[in-house]
């Protein structure tokens, strides 16, 4: 240290030396503890002085004696003093290059350590796939981190995913093995041969150092490494915690990606099923003598199970239909297609069909996959005659049903069957009404009678009828567009709870054919 | 044990170096100036010199044009210090004549393996 010192601070040194030697003195040296000559003063002097030093002061760090001064030629009460204060000067130098020196260590340290952590950051970040990240991870930890295998196991939804580099040195069954027996404590853990669970380390290991993998506040893993010559000193524990975070925040990553994937490849799918969906309802009402025909549904997911439908043909009454299956979303949206075909198929097929044959065989049709799905569906089957102005109709369990004679007030039509998927069997009957001009017929599903607005608060059947009421002078389009802006207004903001269907249907003219 | 010596004017830089290669059992001799330099190899046989590109008076380049003007420095390895990728890729364009080039901040281990290449001949990009 001393010599260090000498060289490193060779010209303050000489500063001093030259000062002892105008002020009288003949040599000044300075001497190691071991007794050997580091330097003396004058430069000329090839050899050390043989007879003894006049003054000599000890040059030491605290307990620590390093050497001596030593002055000839010179001595006296003023001398001794300088002398005194020159070995304290040189001992605190000795401190400030001995700080500066474990300083300059640590700053080496530090950009190692940063270097490294810049190293692992650029090395991972354009992986987006789990498996390539993770082997990206345990190649540099391994060379970063200075241990001869580093390894990381995740355990993702009861799934392994496991990397390590180099490949081979360690079974990945005796790896695994490591992970189910130290992974449960969640803690960053070192063992050593020495230590007292050696009996933990398999055979070909002398150290090991597990830490967590978090995902947030889950730790869903470990990163191993094995085999570190130096051992995991506090020192490199510093590196390897932080390698550990960047590990984390990577899986993270690349979850995270991997899940904004998923949702993007599902909102696909959901879009499909929405358009598909969507053009399984009539696109445009058939033209009835008689009659406005107006309808219209907004699911309150991408996709539902509200359906209306309208089979018409020549020579044959017009038959339309509004259901809605228990439930929202895509297992709801596909009993109610299943529900709609079913009814379409038999309003077709069956000869001389009436609305509740239609229902009782389509419930027979569908009972065992409602029941299996404990799901149910209401349904309300219309059929008219447009030259009798007759109206058949059976309801399924279904509200609201609205009928508003011409010049009267709205009244439920009440249900007169259960709904389909309840029961394997049922004894369906149909109504009957006679229409006449300005008659309307509005058939909903409950996303309106039970549309809430931000109190929580239901819109209701009462309010159902009352508008029912005040738009009765409206033609069938304005109506079911009044009905959906009505229930906007009074949800006022709060998100539409149910998907919304609604069937209106006008008896517009005297002069049917 | 070999001889380095490092030349840079931030003494910072100069320190790191030395405690790095030190510690690799490596004698250090430390200079601010190029021209500091050029009066160390005068007195002592060095092994190799670890240079800074950017400093006052005579830079890095400067330097090894000199060593490479004088026979007794003609195969004296020399990596030379820059400050960004870009730069070291210029001096590479420009055929300046070191051995192997480091870009700081420079790591421990990037300093000890480039030392240690080109003292155990293993010579990284001779680029005489």
């Amino acid at each position: 240290m001393l010599n260090h010192i000498l060289k490193e601070q060779s010209e303050h040194f000489a500063i001093l030396a030259e000062t002892w030697l105008a002020l009288g003195a003949t040599a000044v040296s300075i001497w190691d503890n071991q007794g050997a000559l580091l330097k003396q003063w004058p430069d000329e002097l090839v050899e050390p002085v043989s007879h003894p030093a006049d003054m000599v002061a000890p040059l030491n760090t605290g307990e620590l004696v390093l050497g001596e001064l030593r002055i000839f030629g010179l001595n006296g009460t003023v001398a001794r003093e300088r002398l005194v204060a020159d070995s304290r000067l040189i001992a605190h130098l000795i401190r400030l290059e001995d700080d500066i020196e474990d300083m300059t260590a640590e700053l080496v340290e530090t950009q190692d350590q940063l270097l490294a952590m810049y190293d692992l950051a650029r090395s991972t970040r354009s992986h987006l796939d789990l498996s390539q990240t993770l082997e990206s991870l345990v190649r540099i930890t391994t060379r970063i981190a200075n241990v001869q295998t580093s390894f990381i196991i995740l355990n993702i939804a009861d799934t392994y995913e496991m990397a390590a580099h180099p490949t081979g040195l360690f079974d990945d069954v005796v790896l695994l093995d490591l992970f189910q027996h130290l992974n449960d404590n969640e803690q960053e853990q070192v063992l050593e041969r020495h230590t007292p669970q050696p009996s933990l380390l398999p055979v070909g290991m002398y150290n090991l150092c597990i830490l967590p993998v978090q995902v947030g506040s889950n730790v869903i893993g470990m990163l191993g490494l094995i085999n570190r010559p130096d051992g995991f000193n506090p020192s490199s524990m510093n590196l390897i915690r932080a390698i550990a975070g960047q590990t984390s925040s990577q899986v993270e990553n690349v979850l995270l990606h991997r899940e904004s994937l998923e949702q993007t490849k599902l909102q696909t799918e959901m879009d499909l099923a929405a358009r598909a969906q969507f053009h399984l309802l009539p696109q445009s009402a058939p033209h009835v003598a008689g009659l406005e025909i107006f309808a219209k549904t907004i699911p309150a997911m991408h996709v539902g199970g509200d359906f209306y439908d309208f089979i018409y043909r020549p020579g044959r009454p017009f038959i339309f239909s509004v259901g809605d299956v228990a439930g929202k979303g895509m297992s709801a949206a596909l009993l109610m297609a299943m529900t709609r075909t079913s009814i379409r198929s038999k309003a077709n097929f069956i000869p001389r069909a009436t609305p509740e044959m239609i229902i009782s065989r389509s419930n027979d049709d569908l009972y065992s996959d409602f029941a299996r799905m404990h799901r149910f569906a209401t349904v309300f089957v219309g059929q008219y005659y447009p030259q009798e102005r007759k109206l058949l109709y059976t309801n399924a369990g279904h509200s609201p049903a609205i009928y508003r004679p011409a010049g009267q007030a709205a009244q439920l039509l009440e249900a007169n069957g259960t709904a389909m998927g309840i029961a394997p069997v049922d004894s369906y009957e149909h109504q009957t009404l006679m229409l006449s001009p300005g008659d309307i017929l509005v058939v909903g599903t409950d996303g309106f009678s039970e549309a809430r607005n931000p109190d929580r608060k239901m819109f209701g059947l009462e309010r159902l009828l009352h508008l029912t009421d005040q738009l009765a002078h409206y033609p069938a389009h304005d109506i079911a567009q009044l009905w959906f802006d009505e229930i906007n207004t009074f949800e006022a903001g709060h998100p539409q709870d149910d998907d919304q269907t609604i069937l209106v249907i006008k008896v517009v003219s005297d002069d049917i054919y | 044990m070999s001889t380095i010596l490092i030349v840079d004017d931030y003494r910072v830089h100069l320190r790191m170096y030395r405690h790095i290669l030190r510690k690799h059992g490596h004698r250090v001799l430390l200079a601010e100036h190029a021209h500091t330099a050029l009066e160390h190899l005068k007195a002592e046989a060095v092994d190799l010199v670890v240079s800074d590109v950017a400093m006052p008076d005579m830079n890095g380049v400067a330097l090894v044009k000199q060593l490479r003007s004088d026979e007794r420095y003609h195969m004296l390895p020399v990596v030379l210090v820059t400050s960004s990728k870009q730069e070291q890729e210029e001096l590479i364009a420009r055929n300046i004549r070191a051995n192997a080039y480091l870009t700081k901040p420079t790591s421990s281990r990037e300093l000890i393996d480039t030392v240690l290449s080109l003292l155990g001949g293993r010579i990284i990009g001779n680029r005489f």
